[in-house]
């Protein structure tokens, strides 16, 4: 660093000095990448879902790091209330690590091409989209889809794909629309066994 | 207000003004068309009767797949509803759907005034109230009606 700053003349920064006013969160980021596969993100490796640890590790590192701010060795004294409110943070992030929802809950984009269209001839002009309210007949190259929920409720796709992909529920009945996945759990072998968060 | 305003938003927000829910407004401000003044009466034979409570109201940029987000900004005495105004309400949480409304949120809101619900609390010290003498709560929950949500002329 010295050496940059002396072939280029250049002062000393004195904020160089100053503590960091949040800690590095390079590693949370990273670690939710790889939990991440909401909207259009895919799965980064070849397992489709990301592993409970994984998403566990995600939400231990934020309260790592909030637990740094809390703990800042402080030229400025963090008030009673924002500690407090860290204190909180990190205690839920701490429980949401050791129980991790339940990783991505969305349906894949197969079922969402599955989906049973409803031709343009079915369409009646009273019908609308609950989400976007408009007319389907409005549109004149309508793409409807019709959830298989009881009530065969009825959706623009366009409305409903980023809804089902996070949440595989009927917007109106609320009915599930797949079942829990039920993933085998991962083969036990010996490095499992020996994680540790430190090298995670 | 670069991005333009959904359909979806503008229709709400006529329907709003042309078919008012009673006892409920809710008015976009001018320079954003996102965030709204609501008021909510208190729903009649309620502890809440006679006021009249200011929210406001944000719909953020992915609504209508998240929830609008809501806060009390009179202040008001009830398990559900803590010193922030936060409510906790399911709809608004676990419980969203996309093809709930403003309108319904709202009507909502005024039900969860006509029934607090002591069970589920955020605001623990009035919620310990609530079940221990529901009838000293519900005396201090009128006083709190008339002192902070009575309209000043």
């Amino acid at each position: 660093m010295s050496g940059y700053e002396v072939e280029h003349g250049i002062q000393p920064q004195p904020q160089d000095q100053q503590p960091r006013r949040r800690p590095d969160l390079t590693t949370f980021f990273a670690t939710l990448d790889h939990v991440d596969t909401s909207g259009a993100r895919q799965p980064q490796n070849t397992h489709a879902l990301p592993m409970p640890r994984d998403i566990s590790a995600a939400f231990r590192n934020l309260a790592n790091a909030y637990e740094m701010m809390r703990s800042s060795d402080g030229h400025v004294e963090p008030s009673d209330s924002s500690d407090e409110l860290l204190g909180r943070l990190v205690e839920s992030l701490m429980e949401s690590a050791e129980h991790p929802p339940p990783e991505v809950q969305g349906v894949s984009d197969e079922y969402i091409e599955q989906l049973e269209r409803v031709p343009k001839k079915k369409l009646r002009e009273n019908m609308s989209c609950p989400i976007c309210g408009n007319a389907f007949l409005e549109d004149s190259h309508p793409l409807v889809v019709k959830l298989p929920c009881q009530g065969e409720h009825a959706f623009d796709l366009e409305c409903i794909q980023p809804w089902i992909k996070l949440n595989p529920t009927c917007p109106m009945d609320r009915q599930q629309l797949i079942k829990k996945k039920t993933v085998p759990p991962p083969p036990p072998d010996e490095e499992d066994g020996e994680y540790d968060e430190m090298f995670g | 207000m670069a991005a333009p305003l959904p359909k979806r938003i503008i229709k709400e927000t006529e329907r709003l003004q042309n078919e008012p829910v009673p006892g409920i407004s809710a008015l976009p401000h001018d320079d954003n068309a996102r965030y709204f003044d609501v008021m909510v009466e208190g729903p009649g034979g309620s502890c809440y009767e006679g006021g009249v409570f200011n929210l406001e109201l944000f719909l953020p940029d992915d609504y209508p797949m998240t929830a609008p987000k809501i806060r009390f900004l009179t202040r008001i005495y009830h398990p559900n509803i803590d010193r922030l105004g936060r409510i906790c309400l399911d709809v608004l949480k676990n419980n969203w759907s996309p093809a709930l409304q403003i309108r319904t949120i709202l009507l909502s809101i005024q039900a969860l005034l006509g029934a607090p619900n002591p069970e589920d609390p955020l605001n623990e010290a009035v919620a310990k109230q609530w079940k221990e003498n529901q009838a000293e709560a519900i005396k201090t929950a009128r006083e709190w009606t008339a002192l902070y949500a009575t309209a000043k002329k």
